[in-house]
């Protein structure tokens, strides 16, 4: 359990500094040195130290909102594995409570948008709102068919049955491992849906987190803002609790790629060097991706999401498919 | 059982008198108080009955003999009739609380004596036809029931549209009772009318037993409101009184899902296919209920198709524990028919809240129309945050008691692991798919409905005061019932465990491990809810004496509430994408004029006549096609009615003449 906690505190410790790492990519590739790779962290605790300024139109929902958000990240990162290690807590159906969580935030960052009045805001729920609808279906498309091939619920239990366990490391050294892992994978049920499971995570790390090319999140055009225009009129410690549970969002669901990645046999200290190694991958993946492609006009990104759903429906033939056999 | 049906008929005089009272006297306090404690009274008495029963495991049964033509008529509240003669009873003494307050804030113009009577009737005969074993004799309470409710729609006399929807409904309704009535007649011929009877025909596995089971799911769906029979609730539930429209989505939907929950709890065992037609219609329901919604911009409107939706989230479940039980996988059974259950309760509790709420809303402001209302939340406090944690529960979101219910489900669904069948796997997961889009649609439009109605400025200038303690009481308790039982979920599935039982979906250690699995979501709700209020107690700890400023407005000054975002603008984009599945109509028409409007410069001089229509795709393409079909039949038939009473007379001869020939040949035979 403490080790648990621990792992825990890690994650949202390496949060801030995936997204510190993603700018800095960025930074890197367009020829600059960048900010720290701690700076959302001291932006983080600047903002909890400043006053705000809130809008005469809000009401207390507005400022329920953003504490609502953070709580539901919070929440909701308890039941991922981490580093290979079963999660803080799991239970039977976690990944539903995940995503309903999760959900409870939007909706409460959505309403905060509204509850200011503004057009630009109500635009940002808008596009938020349409967005989910469109991303959510994949995730449960995705995460319902591992549940139904390992027969276990939890994402724990859905992990704990990937074919890389069965390997053990002391069987005849590292590289057989790797090589037994490999294999075991490759005559898996669950290759193709992991595989699958990975580029839906990623896509919907893309659109979750405000990521090109859905959304920009260094443009100054609130026209052409997702999640940054929703969260105009905060300031102070609410922006801060905004941008704390948007990056705990980004690093649940680079932890939940992570966990499809590394093999359960690791060592605890090796499974933590492996995840923070698998996540400061993705972060500098992203921030590579976003330098190199623009942002998509806004009517083609509903096409791009609908692509996660496409590859999820490629997980649903693979059970059919599957349980044939 | 003697008890309960002085309940009833206590209800049925407890109207009758309140109609008396209003029609002696102008002050309809009395009657009120009257229809009120009758109806109070068998609240309590019904409440009482049934908790030995879903707690002790009693079955009270008793039979009477009323002669012909009914004969002995088998009355009996067992496990399941108990359920939702609590839940019925519960429900309505919250609606007649809150009509009475709705009536004597409202405009009159019907007369509300008879409104109550009517009520108390419905009420009286949606308890009467629970308990009913004998097919004849349910029939005839359901039509009651059926009668009743039609004589509530129109409240206000002389308005056309509450009128056709009552007329809507009545059709409708029989048009279901008629399927039900030729259900009943196949199901009992050369038995009897007695329940106990359709058991054989029903589980014997053969087509006949399927079509029967098709045929009186199809009649108890027209009451249920699952698309395609749901019409009648659309017009229904946004013409009638507010209090109306909670009782119609909060007890006689129910009692359509009553009659198909006693089908199968009669068939036992169940095949594959009637599972299957249950479950493709309730996902169709579900999906297509919630994307209407969505186009709504009448609140009223937006709650009725919000019905549609959750009646379609009951019948996934009822759907997914029949396939259980046809594929032998226990669990699932035990799960689907528990969600379906709960979530029975749970629609009746938050949806109580949300027509409550919005006909709080439409006496304060004289609208429902999403379009032209905002920010409420500053004057109407108690009936914005009541709604806001109805629509938390609507959109199946933890704390709420919503959520527990489709997590059921969906553990239900993703239990359809059997090696006999690959197809029910892969439906299980399409069918958590369907759920995860249908409970992301919810969430943008209750988002929508909540935040446009409630929150930012008003658009309109209406703005409207709290509604009298009577209404908004109801809305507190609902919402209060809403969280606790989201929070501490295993007092409900206590109380479910009984009609389980008698569902046939019983075994000790399932429903134990049902309980465990909703104990443990629970505990993941209860720890949300936790870490929410600390996070906000730390949050107020940091925000100390905020500045206050306008909504910034990225630079442009002269911002205006009419500026603001619209429930069209903001589910636009996603109707946009749906649009081919809802047959969106949309209008624009320019209206040309000099620019002199002073002031105008930078925006188009010329006015835009904008109007966005949705046709209800089974209204359209099944039910008036069917109806065109129909007309003409009938058309060719209009010789019989000649208008000469010669005519009239030789049918009669004619009519009798045939029954006497047909019973001399049955004598024979």
């Amino acid at each position: 359990m403490s080790a648990a906690i621990v792992r825990y505190l890690l994650m949202m410790a390496v949060s801030f500094l995936m997204a510190g790492l993603i700018v800095r990519t960025k930074a890197v590739w367009a020829g600059r040195f960048g900010p720290p790779l701690l700076q959302p962290f001291y932006d983080f605790i600047r903002l909890l130290r400043k006053s705000s300024v809130i809008s005469r139109t809000t009401s207390p929902v507005f400022a329920i909102a953003p504490s609502a958000a953070l709580a539901a990240a919070l929440t909701a990162a308890t039941v991922v594995p981490i580093a290979g290690r079963p999660a803080l807590i799991h239970f039977d159906g976690d990944f539903i409570f995940f995503a309903y969580t999760l959900a409870m935030g939007k909706f409460f960052t959505v309403l905060g948008a509204l509850d200011t009045g503004s057009s630009f805001e109500g635009m940002g729920a808008s596009r938020e709102i349409t967005f989910t609808a469109l991303i959510e279906p994949a995730f449960f498309i995705i995460m319902g068919s591992m549940a139904m091939l390992t027969g276990h619920t939890s994402i724990t239990g859905i992990y704990s049955m990937f074919p890389a366990t069965a390997y053990d490391l002391g069987q005849g050294g590292f590289i057989t491992s790797i090589l037994g892992a490999i294999g075991a994978w490759s005559t898996s049920d669950l290759l193709i849906p992991a595989i699958c499971g990975n580029i839906v995570l990623m896509m919907s790390i893309i659109v979750e987190a405000a990521r090109m090319p859905v959304d920009d999140p260094t443009t100054h055009l609130e026209l052409t803002m997702v999640h940054e225009v929703m969260i105009l009129d905060s300031s102070g410690p609410d922006l801060a609790l905004i941008n704390a549970s948007n990056t705990i969002k980004m690093t649940l669901t680079g932890t939940l790629i992570t966990g499809i990645i590394i093999p359960q046999w690791v060592s605890p200290l090796a499974g933590v060097v492996l995840y923070l190694f698998i996540l400061a991958l993705i972060a500098v993946s992203i921030g590579i991706f976003e330098s190199i492609i623009a942002r998509l006009r806004m009517t083609h990104v509903p096409q791009f999401i609908l692509g996660a759903t496409s590859v999820a429906l490629i997980v649903l033939a693979v059970l059919m498919h599957g349980v044939h056999r | 059982m003697g008890i309960y049906f002085i309940a009833v008929a206590a209800v049925v005089a407890g109207g009758t008198l309140a109609a008396l009272l209003a029609g002696k006297s102008d002050d309809s306090g009395l009657a009120a108080l009257c229809a009120v404690t009758s109806v109070g009274i068998a609240a309590v008495a019904v409440v009482f009955l049934s908790l030995p029963v879903l707690f002790g495991g009693d079955v009270i049964s008793e039979t009477f003999d009323l002669g012909a033509p009914l004969g002995a008529v088998r009355c009996e509240l067992d496990a399941l009739s108990a359920f939702f003669a609590a839940l019925t009873s519960i429900t309505s003494l919250i609606s007649i609380i809150y009509i009475t307050g709705y009536m004597s804030s409202t405009q009159s113009g019907g007369s509300i004596g008879f409104h109550y009577m009517f009520f108390n009737l419905a009420v009286a005969s949606m308890l009467a036809a629970l308990v009913m074993r004998n097919a004849l004799a349910f029939l005839v309470v359901w039509e009651i029931m059926a009668l009743s409710i039609f004589f509530l729609i129109p409240f206000q006399r002389g308005k056309v549209r509450p009128m056709s929807a009552a007329i809507q409904f009545l059709i409708t309704m029989h048009v279901g009772a008629v399927i039900l009535t030729a259900a009943i007649i196949i199901a009992s011929s050369g038995t009897g009318l007695d329940f106990s009877n359709f058991t054989a025909i029903l589980s014997s596995g053969s087509t006949k037993g399927t079509a029967l089971f098709v045929m009186f799911f199809v009649g108890f769906a027209f009451k249920a409101g699952l698309m395609p029979f749901h019409s009648w609730a659309v017009h229904a539930e946004t013409e009638a009184p507010q209090g109306v429209s909670g009782l119609l989505s909060g007890a006689a939907v129910n009692m359509g899902f009553y009659g198909i929950l006693r089908i199968i709890a009669l068939t036992g065992a169940t095949s594959p296919a009637c599972g299957y037609t249950v479950l493709f219609i309730s996902m169709f329901s579900a999906v297509f209920g919630i994307l209407y919604a969505l186009i709504q911009n009448d609140l009223r409107r937006v709650l009725a198709y919000s019905t549609i939706e959750n009646a379609g989230i009951i019948g996934v479940g009822i759907g997914t524990g029949m396939l259980g039980r046809a594929y032998n996988l226990p669990l699932m059974e035990v799960l689907g028919f528990a969600g379906a259950l709960f979530h029975i309760i749970n629609h009746s509790m938050f949806k109580g809240v949300l027509f409550y709420a919005v006909g709080a809303v439409y006496i304060a402001t004289g609208t429902s129309k999403t379009d032209r209302l905002g920010g409420l939340i500053k004057t109407m406090p108690v009936t914005a945050f009541t709604f806001l944690a109805a629509s938390l529960a609507a959109s199946a979101l933890p704390p709420f008691n919503g959520f527990i219910s489709e997590f059921l489900i969906y553990s239900g669904l993703l239990k359809a692991l059997t090696p006999s069948s690959g197809f029910i796997i892969t439906l299980g997961v399409i069918a958590v798919a369907i759920l995860a889009l249908n409970g992301a649609v919810t969430l943008a439009v209750f988002a929508k409905t909540f935040g446009i109605t409630f929150l930012g400025s008003p658009r309109y200038n209406l703005s409207g005061a709290e509604p009298p303690p009577s209404m908004s009481m109801p809305l507190i308790t609902l919402s209060a019932l809403c969280l606790a039982a989201g929070l501490w979920p295993d007092f409900v599935m206590e109380l479910i465990q009984a009609p389980l039982v008698s569902l046939g979906a019983a075994q000790a250690t399932l429903i134990s491990e049902s309980n465990a699995i909703a104990g443990n979501v629970a505990r993941g709700a209860l720890l949300l809810a936790a870490v929410t209020v600390f996070v906000l107690f730390v949050r107020n700890r940091l925000v100390r004496s905020p500045a206050s400023a306008p909504t910034w407005g990225c630079g442009y000054e002269a911002v205006s509430s009419r500026m603001q975002y619209t429930g069209s603008s903001l589910s636009g984009p996603l109707v946009k994408l749906a649009a081919p599945l809802l047959r969106l109509i949309q209008k624009r028409k320019f209206i040309p004029r000099a620019a002199d409007i002073p002031g105008c410069e930078p925006f188009p001089a010329r006015r835009i006549k904008y109007a966005a229509y949705s046709s209800d795709l089974i209204e359209t393409m099944v039910i008036d096609k069917l109806l065109i079909i129909v007309r003409a039949a009938f058309d060719r038939l209009s010789w019989i009615q000649s208008g000469h009473t010669g005519h009239y007379v030789l049918y009669i001869l004619a009519a009798l003449a045939l029954f006497l020939f047909a019973a001399v040949f049955r004598g024979v035979a």
